[in-house]
C-alpha cells in the first residue's frame, strides 16, 4: 500500500508516531496527483490535449511550496516534541470556493479569476490548526451553480475517477474526486443542495452536510445563504469525524454559527446502534418531476439497483440492532426543487450583485465612457451562462410585484419540508426516529455531456438531497458498492438538527457491517503514465 | 407587462427588463437560451401554487431555529483596521493613490 492510499486516521498515527514524515506523506500524495490528474482546469486551456480524457483533472490550481513548508513545520514541531494536531500531516484539498489569504480564490468563475484572497476562510484556517497540509484548490461548477462541474469555467473540468467519461457529480466534484483518486485524503467542500453528497456518492466517497450553522461560513464566497454549509469528503467515515472534529464550532466572524459546544464526532463511532430507530420512506423512492415539454407532474421509480442499496443497507443496520421502520411519509419532498428554483436564486442573484468590475475581480478590456456600461460589459464578460439564469430568475421571483406569489410563498412551502422532517424526528411522534435512511442521489453518474445545458433536469439531480438544506438538518452520504456499469452508489442518512454523532455512528455501524463486502475493496483503475 | 401567459410567463419583453435590471448584457444565443430555461423552471415554480397553505403557515427563512442558547452573542458595534489596505486596493482593475478608478457616472440635472 501507498501513502496516499492511507486513511487520514492512519497517516495522522503514523505521522505522530514518526513513522511517516508529514514531508514523505506529502511527497506521496503530490507524485499521485502528477501521475493522474493531468493539466489543471484553466481559463485559457491550450485546448484539448490527447490524454485529457484519461486524467481527472480536479485541481485548479495546486500549491505544493505551500504545502511543502506546512508539511516541514509538522515535522519540526514533532521533532521539538510538540503536538501537532489530530490532523498531523495530512494532505487535504479545498473546493475553490473558500478564501485563502495570498492565494487565487476563483469560485470557478472568470469574474473572479484573478482574485487573491486577502484573509482565509474559519473552516480551512481550522483544518490547518489542526495539522492539516493544504495542497491546493480544486475544480467547482461556478459559483457551485450545477451537479456536474461542467459550468465551471476552468477547463477541463474533473472526470469522474471510477469512470472517466462520467461527472463526477456537483458542485463539490473537484473534492470528490480527488479523494476517490488518491490525491489528498480529505477535502472540505460545500452543499447547498446537495453538492458534498451528491458528488460523494457519485465518487463513492462519505461526504457530510452538517447542519446549517454548525460549521463557519466565513470566507465562504456566498450562494445560498439560508443554505450553505460547508462539510467534510473523506475517504471513510472516521475521516469525516474527525474533520469535522476540526472544522465545526462558533466563530465570532459568523453570526449564523451556532453558539454550541463541539462534540469528539469519533468518540461514539464504535458504539451500538441496537436500538435505533431508522426510517425508510415510500417518498425517497420515486422521483417526482416535471415536464417541461407537457408542463405535467411526472413519476418514476428510481433504478432498482439503487433502491435494493438502500434497501441492502437497511438489512445491515437491521443486523447491527437497528429497527427498521417502514412507510415513513414525507409528503413535502417533491417540492424541494421548486421551492430551491425560487429561494435560491433570490440568494444567488442577492450574493452576485457585488461584482461589478469596480473594487476587484474582472473588468472589461474594452473601453467604456459610462459606469452602467462598465458593469453591463464586465458582468457580460465575467459571468458563465449558468450565472446569468441564476441571477434572471431571482431577480424576478423577488421583483415586488411577484414576491408574494412566488418567494414568500416557496419560504412558507419551505416550512413544510421542515415540518415533515419535525414530525419523523420527534420523540413525541409517532415514528420517533433517529435518522431517515435514503438514496442519495436517483441516478449513478451520468456521462459527461448529457445533462448539461438543461437546467431543469440537472437540478433534480438534488431531489433527495435539497429537502436538508431547506430544512437545516444534517445528511451524511455514504458509499454502498456499484451499478451494473461499474458506478458507485450512494446512500444517505438524515438526521435531526445536530445530530452530526449519531449519523456518524449509524454510517460506522454500516461500514463495520460491510466490512467483508467485495466491494469495499475495489478501487478506481486508470492509467497512471 | 400586461403580455403574460401561462406558457411564457417570462415574455420577450420582460426578459430584456430583466436583463436591464441585473445589469447584464446578452448575445442572441445566451438570450434565446436563458429565456426557454427561466420559463422552463417557471413551470416547475409554478407547481408551488397548487399546494394548499393554511393562513398561519409561517414562512422559514432558514431551517434551523436559532433559539436563545444557541444564538451567538451580537459582536460589540468596533471599528476594526484592516492590516492590509493597500493589497485591498491593488486588487481594483484601476487604482491611483489609493483611490479605485472608474469612468464616468453618469448624472441628470435635478429640476
Amino acid at each position: 500500500m501507498q501513502i496516499y492510499e492511507l486513511s487520514a486516521d492512519m497517516l495522522a498515527r503514523l505521522i505522530r508516531t514518526k513513522e511517516i514524515s508529514a514531508v514523505e506523506a506529502l511527497d506521496s500524495v503530490l507524485e499521485r496527483i502528477a501521475a493522474v490528474d493531468g493539466q489543471p482546469g484553466s481559463l485559457n486551456s491550450d485546448g484539448e490535449k490527447p490524454d485529457d480524457a484519461e486524467k481527472v483533472h480536479a485541481f485548479i490550481n495546486l500549491t505544493p511550496e505551500r504545502a511543502r513548508a506546512q508539511a516541514q513545520e509538522i515535522d519540526r514541531r514533532l521533532a521539538d516534541g510538540e503536538d501537532p494536531g489530530p490532523l498531523a500531516g495530512v494532505p487535504f484539498t479545498v473546493k475553490d470556493i473558500f478564501c485563502v489569504k495570498g492565494t487565487p480564490s476563483t469560485a470557478g468563475s472568470r469574474i473572479l479569476a484573478n482574485f487573491i484572497a486577502p484573509y482565509t476562510a474559519t473552516p480551512v484556517s481550522r483544518m490547518e490548526a489542526a495539522g492539516g497540509v493544504m495542497l491546493g484548490k480544486v475544480n467547482l461548477d461556478e459559483f457551485t451553480y450545477g451537479s456536474s462541474n461542467e459550468s465551471s469555467a476552468f477547463q477541463p473540468s474533473p472526470r469522474n475517477p471510477w469512470n472517466l467519461s462520467r461527472v463526477p457529480g456537483g458542485s463539490s466534484g473537484g473534492s470528490t474526486a480527488a479523494v476517490a483518486a488518491g490525491e489528498g485524503m480529505l477535502s472540505l467542500g460545500t452543499d447547498t443542495a446537495g453538492s458534498v453528497r451528491q458528488p460523494a456518492a457519485f465518487c463513492g466517497v462519505v461526504g457530510m452536510k452538517p447542519t446549517y450553522g454548525r460549521v463557519s461560513r466565513y470566507g465562504l464566497i456566498a450562494f445560498g445563504s439560508s443554505l450553505d454549509c460547508p462539510g467534510p469528503v473523506a475517504g471513510n467515515v472516521t475521516d469525516a469525524a474527525l474533520m469535522m472534529n476540526a472544522i465545526a464550532g462558533a466563530d465570532k466572524r459568523d453570526g449564523t454559527a451556532a453558539n454550541m459546544a463541539v462534540p469528539d464526532y469519533t468518540k461514539d463511532l464504535k458504539k451500538s446502534i441496537r436500538g435505533l430507530r431508522i426510517g425508510l420512506s415510500p417518498d425517497y423512492f420515486r422521483i417526482t418531476y416535471f415536464d417541461p415539454i407537457s408542463g405535467e407532474f411526472g413519476q418514476e421509480s428510481i433504478p432498482e439497483e439503487i433502491e435494493s442499496a438502500v434497501l441492502s443497507a437497511a438489512g445491515y443496520l437491521a443486523q447491527m440492532g437497528a429497527d427498521i421502520v417502514d412507510g415513513v411519509p414525507m409528503p413535502h419532498t417533491k417540492y424541494g426543487v421548486p421551492v430551491y428554483f425560487v429561494v435560491s436564486r433570490v440568494e444567488a442573484a442577492s450574493n452576485l450583485h457585488r461584482y461589478d468590475g469596480v473594487k476587484y475581480g474582472y473588468r472589461t478590456p474594452d473601453r467604456v465612457d459610462y459606469l452602467p456600461e462598465l458593469y453591463r460589459k464586465s458582468r457580460a464578460e465575467g459571468f458563465g451562462v449558468q450565472s446569468k439564469l441564476r441571477i434572471l430568475m431571482g431577480m424576478y421571483v423577488s421583483a415586488a410585484q411577484y414576491s408574494e406569489q412566488y418567494y414568500n410563498r416557496a419560504l412558507r412551502v419551505r416550512t413544510l419540508i421542515r415540518k415533515d422532517f419535525e414530525q419523523i424526528f420527534s420523540p413525541e411522534g409517532e415514528h420517533r426516529l433517529d435518522a431517515l435512511l435514503t438514496p442519495t442521489t436517483p441516478t449513478t453518474a451520468f456521462p459527461i455531456g448529457e445533462v448539461y445545458g438543461d437546467s431543469v433536469l440537472m437540478q433534480y439531480a438534488d431531489q433527495f438531497t435539497v429537502p436538508a438544506n431547506h430544512a437545516g438538518i444534517p445528511g451524511l452520504s455514504l458509499p454502498a458498492g456499484f451499478d451494473g456499469d461499474g458506478l458507485p452508489i450512494g446512500v444517505q442518512l438524515l438526521g435531526p438538527d445536530f445530530s452530526e454523532a449519531r449519523l456518524l455512528q449509524i454510517g460506522r455501524a454500516y461500514e463495520m457491517a460491510t466490512e467483508g463486502e467485495d466491494w469495499r475493496r475495489q478501487r478506481p483503475e486508470f492509467k497512471t503514465e | 407587462m400586461s403580455d403574460q401567459n401561462i406558457d411564457q410567463p417570462i415574455t420577450s419583453d420582460l426578459f430584456k427588463h430583466l436583463v436591464a435590471l441585473a445589469a447584464l448584457e446578452l448575445s442572441e444565443e445566451e438570450a434565446e437560451y436563458l429565456r426557454r430555461e427561466l420559463n422552463n423552471q417557471m413551470k416547475a415554480i409554478e407547481e408551488l401554487e397548487a399546494i394548499p397553505l393554511s393562513e398561519e403557515t409561517p414562512i422559514t427563512s432558514h431551517g434551523v431555529p436559532y433559539s436563545p442558547q444557541i444564538t451567538p452573542e451580537a459582536r460589540p458595534d468596533e471599528w476594526i483596521a484592516c492590516p492590509n489596505p493597500e493589497e485591498i486596493i491593488a486588487q481594483a482593475p484601476d487604482a491611483k493613490d489609493g483611490y479605485v478608478i472608474v469612468p464616468d457616472i453618469p448624472h441628470t440635472e435635478l429640476e
